[in-house]
């Protein structure tokens, strides 16, 4: 049977979920954990961790642990999200030959969809583990602002891991899908989702008949949780500053071990009123001591400490709704995402705020991606009626004179849309016309962002503001938008289509499937030989454990003589095999391992 | 982790504290010499420790084996011999000794050789990454440093058994805050959850997989943790 998974690619986790049964379940990964740190680290030695093992290692091995690139996905090197990341990030972001992003890990760069691939190929083994059979196809989940080339370089990370991205949502309208799942709705509600690196509010609309409409979105990418931890980690080494004169920060294993401790006690303090931080021999001294850091800290330390940040995410919300032109009583249901909505003073505020407590019945962690796991399902079963409907997220327009930028599609319109106004010639004699298709909200266009160009030619000739043309600008129900220039005297018309692009060129991407596809195999072929090499390195190490008691015991006997040295010759065989990492040989070594170790124990055995 | 110093020898009349930085700066003023003081005083200060060790090792590294194997810390002045608690000595005014040494090329190769046929392999691993700081191209650093390294982690692969092994802490958490580990011991154990194997673990520490193994290996010959 075929099936889609759901995956929410988070700022800083991950999340996949499937429809089992008629009920959307999250996939829980090999730890057990269901979510997944959206992190990518290579090692020293090259090799490739991602997730859990990649966040534990990613302060002593900074330089080569990249996270957050959603932040950075089909991105312009220019831009300045990608500007602010490069003096934020740790690791080297570069410029990519088409004027994207690549990022640079130890002697290689990789292409910012690369690195997405890299945690979406980990989602992807998560759930093809969990069902046991390969999965394809996948509906993936992006914030409401982000542009086409974004959700076109997202697309692309899926097509590099090995998925067909059957259909790209938006984050908030995944959260409302299975907040209204298996029930009649229609009401307008809100999203609120702080998550650990981003902040994102959106309006929705639900209706009864299953048609989900975002009415207006709004955010900050540089907002999350990550801010709540750092003011935790400043405030534990000011404390210990202050008591030992030694600062904390200067050590990458302190400050490993630091982060970790201020997000577990950040998490603890949304269920317990204090908590402890224990970090035993955080730092070593020059007289050879190792110090300890102990710190009770309570909930209301952690509240004075990350007030203005709570308070930032309501502002962007007022603004929000008031640009909507919503009034916080229209606001039906307040939806939480993400796991700092755990935080009882940002459900107090948001409450406060919006005048309602919010929604308690669905998982902030889980909802996105169980929302995606929805609309995969209903894209396989015809008979579930589901319609999105999204809006534009960024304003749609041309350049006129001066520079200007001129809006056609204001931000928020629903789509599919289509908008036209006419413009008329600026010079005498102008036989032709350039129009250069923006997006953005600036009024002046070298802000905004280019999405192509066309000429329109053959104009007549005739004093300035006599010819006019009219522009319509039209966005498809897949988001594709095409632009038609029209001659209104003469009929003729150049128009263009928008093809969103990622950065990377179809045989970049080719190439990158292929890649990914060898380390697919590769790792399968890993995991296997690791099994076997761990039941094998199990009974070297219990054999060799045995070895001189048993030795002892036969010792003076030709039979026993002759056994140890059979002996000495299977372990021999099986370490050099394990060395060879040769799984062929490893896996004939084993029975005569279990054998031996089967007639060790039986000499011990008879002897005690 | 304060050792005591001088243990097992007798112990003469100690120099105080600032006497001891005379001497010190004396002796590294004197240059490399075989550690033999001009001075009469230092002679015979030094000469009573010298004693005690091993008479023909040279001042230099009788300090710094002394300094590094009794692991001497903090400073204390105007000692007696009835003090009871140990003898403690400032590493931060002795500084100027032990890298003095260490950057002897001559010293560092001797060293790295004796270590080795000692069978001191973790001496002479030191021994050699030093050399090959200050030498990289040495050859025979570079030899003895990748056997020793080879045996070394041997060595500590036997001790902790398949690194599928999953490791958990064998101790309260009151207990272990009394042991005597440094920090890199520490960030190590912080990594051990119950859950991760060895492998894992070696993967997260960023230190180099020797010395994440040692490490491995010392906490769980003193059951810090043990294997589940």
């Amino acid at each position: 049977m075929e099936r889609v998974i759901g995956i929410d690619l988070g700022t800083t986790n991950s999340c996949v979920a499937i429809v089992e049964n008629g009920t959307p379940v999250v996939i829980p990964n090999r730890g057990g954990y269901k979510t997944t740190p959206s992190q990518v680290a290579i090692t020293e030695a090259g090799k490739r961790l991602v997730g859990h093992i990649a966040k534990r290692q990613a302060v002593t091995n900074a330089e080569n642990t990249v996270y957050a690139a959603k932040r950075l996905i089909g991105r312009k090197w220019n831009s300045p999200a990608v500007v602010q990341s490069i003096s934020n990030c740790s690791y080297r972001i570069v410029e990519g030959p088409h004027g994207d992003v690549r990022i640079a890990l130890r002697d290689r760069v990789y292409s910012v969809p690369e690195i997405s691939a890299m945690v979406l190929q980990e989602m992807k083994t998560i759930a093809e583990d969990y069902l046991g059979e390969e999965v394809q196809k996948a509906v993936v989940t992006v914030p409401a602002y982000f542009n086409d080339g974004q959700r076109q370089a997202t697309k692309d990370a899926g097509t590099i891991a090995g998925l067909d991205v059957i259909r790209i949502i938006n984050e908030p309208t995944a959260a409302a899908l299975a907040y209204g799942f298996g029930k009649k709705v229609d009401r307008m509600v809100a999203v609120y989702d702080l998550g650990g690196g981003t902040f994102d509010i959106s309006i929705l609309e639900i209706g009864s008949q299953g048609v989900f409409r975002v009415v207006s979105t709004a955010g900050d990418t540089f907002l999350g949780g990550e801010d709540f931890d750092h003011r935790l980690i400043d405030w534990l080494v000011e404390g210990f500053q202050k008591e030992h004169g030694i600062d904390l920060k200067q050590d990458r294993m302190a400050l490993q071990r630091l982060k970790d401790a201020a997000e577990k006690a950040k998490c603890e303090l949304s269920s317990v009123r204090e908590t402890e931080v224990n970090l035993p021999f955080i730092i070593s001294t020059g007289s050879n001591e190792a110090l300890h850091l102990q710190r009770t800290i309570k909930r209301e330390d952690l509240e004075s400490l990350t007030k203005d940040l709570v308070e930032r995410t309501l502002t962007i919300c007022q603004s929000t709704l008031e640009e909507a032109g919503i009034e916080r009583d229209e606001v039906e249901d307040v939806i939480l995402v993400g796991g700092m909505t755990r935080m009882p003073l940002v459900q107090q505020r948001v409450a406060e705020l919006l005048e309602r407590e919010p929604s308690k019945g669905v998982h902030p962690d889980e909802v996105v991606a169980l929302g995606a796991a929805i609309q995969g399902s209903a894209l396989l079963d015809e008979s579930q009626e589901l319609i999105l409907l999204d809006v534009t997220p960024h304003t749609l327009g041309i350049m006129i004179v001066g520079g200007y930028f001129e809006e056609l599609i204001p931000k928020d319109t629903t789509v599919p849309t289509a908008r036209s106004k006419v413009f008329t010639t600026v010079r005498d004699n102008q036989t032709a016309v350039k129009i250069l298709v923006l997006q953005g909200e600036s009024n002046r266009a070298e802000e905004n962002e280019l999405l192509g160009e066309f000429v329109l030619t053959g104009l007549r000739r005739a004093p300035r503001g006599q010819v006019e043309i009219e522009v319509t600008f039209e966005i498809n129900a897949d988001g594709i938008v095409s632009v038609v220039a029209k001659d209104l005297e003469t009929g003729h018309q150049q128009s263009i289509t928008v093809t969103a692009t990622s950065g990377l060129t179809p045989d970049e991407i080719k190439s990158m499937v292929s890649e990914s596809k060898d380390y697919a195999v590769d790792r399968r072929s890993s995991d296997e030989f690791e099994g076997i090499r761990q039941e094998a390195e199990k009974l070297v190490f219990d054999i060799e454990k045995l070895f001189p008691e048993v030795e002892q015991i036969v010792a003076g006997s030709d039979f026993g003589k002759d056994a140890v040295e059979k002996a000495q010759g299977v372990l021999s065989r099986a370490k050099a095999a394990i060395e060879r990492r040769d799984e062929e040989g490893v896996k004939e070594q084993i029975e005569a391992l279990q054998r031996t170790h089967r007639m060790f124990k039986g000499v011990v055995a008879k002897t005690t | 982790m304060a050792s005591s110093s001088g243990s097992g020898g007798k112990r003469g009349k100690r120099p105080s504290s600032a006497r001891l930085r005379t001497l010190v700066g004396g002796f590294k003023a004197e240059g490399e010499a075989k550690g033999r003081s001009k001075s009469a005083e230092l002679d015979m200060e030094w000469g009573e420790i010298e004693h005690q060790m091993t008479p023909s090792t040279p001042l230099a590294e009788t300090l710094v084996s002394l300094i590094q194997q009794t692991q001497l810390v903090i400073v204390e002045s105007d000692r007696t011999d009835r003090d009871s608690t140990p003898l403690r000595v400032d590493l931060s005014e002795f500084g100027s000794v032990g890298p003095s040494y260490a950057q002897n090329a001559e010293g560092l190769a001797t060293r790295m050789r004796d270590r080795f046929d000692a069978g001191d392999f973790q001496g002479a691993h030191d021994a050699a990454r030093a050399l090959l700081e200050r030498e990289p191209d040495d050859a025979d650093a570079k030899r003895v440093e990748e056997r020793a390294r080879s045996v070394l982690l041997d060595m500590f692969g036997a001790c902790l058994g398949p690194l599928s092994s999953v490791p958990y802490l064998a101790l309260p958490l009151g207990d272990v805050m009394s042991l005597g580990l440094d920090h890199r011991a520490g960030f190590v154990l912080s990594q051990i959850d119950g859950v991760s194997a060895f492998d894992d673990i070696l993967d997260v520490t960023g230190m180099p997989r020797l010395d994440s193994m040692r490490i491995l290996c010392d906490l769980l010959v003193s059951k810090v943790i043990a294997l589940r």
